[in-house]
């Protein structure tokens, strides 16, 4: 979970924020520019978009800051703003035009199988994990995010997508069947290496 | 036979399976280890660290925020774009229909209280419908693009106030009034839509 890390912000510094403090708006960037960067770029895998998407976001949140009603947490309130701006971008038809461009079903497969968890390891498999994941078509990626991550119910995210709840549950079946072959099929894909002589 | 992935996504987020699929699972070499490498894959996307925001991304964030803001205040401004939007739909629904009148129901064609699931499951239907469409051509008339772009901005909106419902806390009437104006757009939009598609064939 991005936002239950301890990221509270304190109500008063919401309210300074609210009265356009911006050494408050600072506080606030500095204090969720990461999960919401990070949130963003899971959904949206285009890296450029994504910036763009980040700052829009963070313009939203800044100047309707005075919406939030202070009922759940700010966090949550930051996070819905990041995936309403997201799934946004996705459903809008400069997306789709562009669709054909996503490496959707031929994206590359991640490269190392698993192992044990030394810090390189660790690396290597992040970076197979996000590669997988941004093989995976742009809503599907987002329902897994969604659901896995983030702890939507597969109710909310057929709301948010404007689908039904068997929408988000087959699609994250899907997810991870793809998401397994992609990270089995790796295992197989690693090259033999021919075994050195004394030759 | 072994389980599917959705059974064993539903044995990994506790949800009810059938007696037999959750013990042959118990018994089976192969279902186990394919549920745990369900929960390890959840695990390690859960841990995958987090990215920093591009350098400069504060200043631009700064700049952006000092040029005026095209929608400020969206309650002050509700009334005034819920009046347009509603000539707006109605001019167009007139237009689209002389164009094919019988593509989607007008909202006159649904009950006069529309309750939430119903709404949703319209809102949902005319969204199957918009994706069977052609795509928007390249070229096409400024406005009809106006006009897809306002209805297209109007419902991102309407999703917004939706998607924040957790924390904003509507309650049943605003949610309604909220998906009942979300229907009314969409519908608005597959005409739109379709009446360009229909265009675009001659």
């Amino acid at each position: 979970m991005l936002y239950s890390d301890g990221n509270e912000i304190a109500p008063e510094l919401i309210r300074r924020a609210a009265n356009g403090d911006a050494s408050a708006h600072e506080t606030i960037f500095r204090a969720y520019q990461r999960p919401v960067y990070s949130l963003i770029r899971r959904l949206v895998a285009r890296p450029a978009v994504a910036d763009d998407l980040f700052q829009e976001v963070f313009v939203e949140i800044l100047r309707s800051i005075g919406d939030y009603t202070g009922q759940g947490a700010f966090g949550g309130w930051v996070r819905s703003i990041a995936v309403s701006k997201c799934l946004m971008y996705l459903r809008s038809p400069w997306h789709r035009s562009l669709h054909w461009l996503d490496a959707d079903e031929d994206g590359e497969a991640a490269q190392q199988p698993d192992g044990a968890a030394t810090p390189e390891r660790q690396v290597m498999l992040h970076a197979d994990l996000e590669r997988a994941m941004e093989a995976l078509p742009a809503l599907t990626r987002s329902v897994v995010w969604l659901h896995d991550v983030e702890g939507y119910t597969h109710g909310e995210i057929a709301r948010l997508m404007g689908r039904t709840t068997s929408f988000s549950k087959s699609q994250l079946a899907r997810a991870h069947a793809r998401l397994r072959e992609l990270l089995d099929s790796t295992r197989e894909s690693v090259p033999c290496m021919p075994v050195s002589t004394n030759c | 036979m072994h389980a599917r992935i959705d059974q064993l996504l539903s044995l990994r987020d506790g949800e009810p399976v059938d007696a037999a699929t959750s013990s042959h699972v118990e018994g089976c070499t192969r279902c186990r280890e394919a549920l745990a490498g369900l929960e390890r894959r959840t695990h390690a996307l859960r841990e995958l660290p987090q990215l920093d925001a591009p350098d400069g991304s504060w200043q631009r964030i700064r700049d952006a925020m000092e040029r005026p803001a095209a929608r400020i205040d969206y309650r002050r401004t509700f009334a005034v774009a819920a009046s347009v939007i509603a000539v707006l739909s109605i001019s167009i629904a007139f237009i689209a229909g002389r164009e094919n009148a019988a593509i989607v129901a007008t909202p006159d064609e649904l009950p006069l209280v529309i309750e939430v699931p119903q709404l949703v499951a319209r809102s949902q239907q005319l969204e199957g419908l918009l994706e069977v469409l052609p795509a928007r051509p390249r070229v096409e008339r400024v406005s009809t693009a106006a006009t897809i772009d306002t209805i297209e901005e109007r419902i991102q909106w309407l999703d917004f106030q939706l998607s924040s419902a957790p924390d904003v806390v509507l309650n049943e009437e605003q949610r309604r009034q909220l998906w009942s104006e979300r229907v009314m757009l969409m519908d608005s939009l597959v005409k739109v839509r379709y009446a360009e598609a229909g265009r675009m064939s001659f």
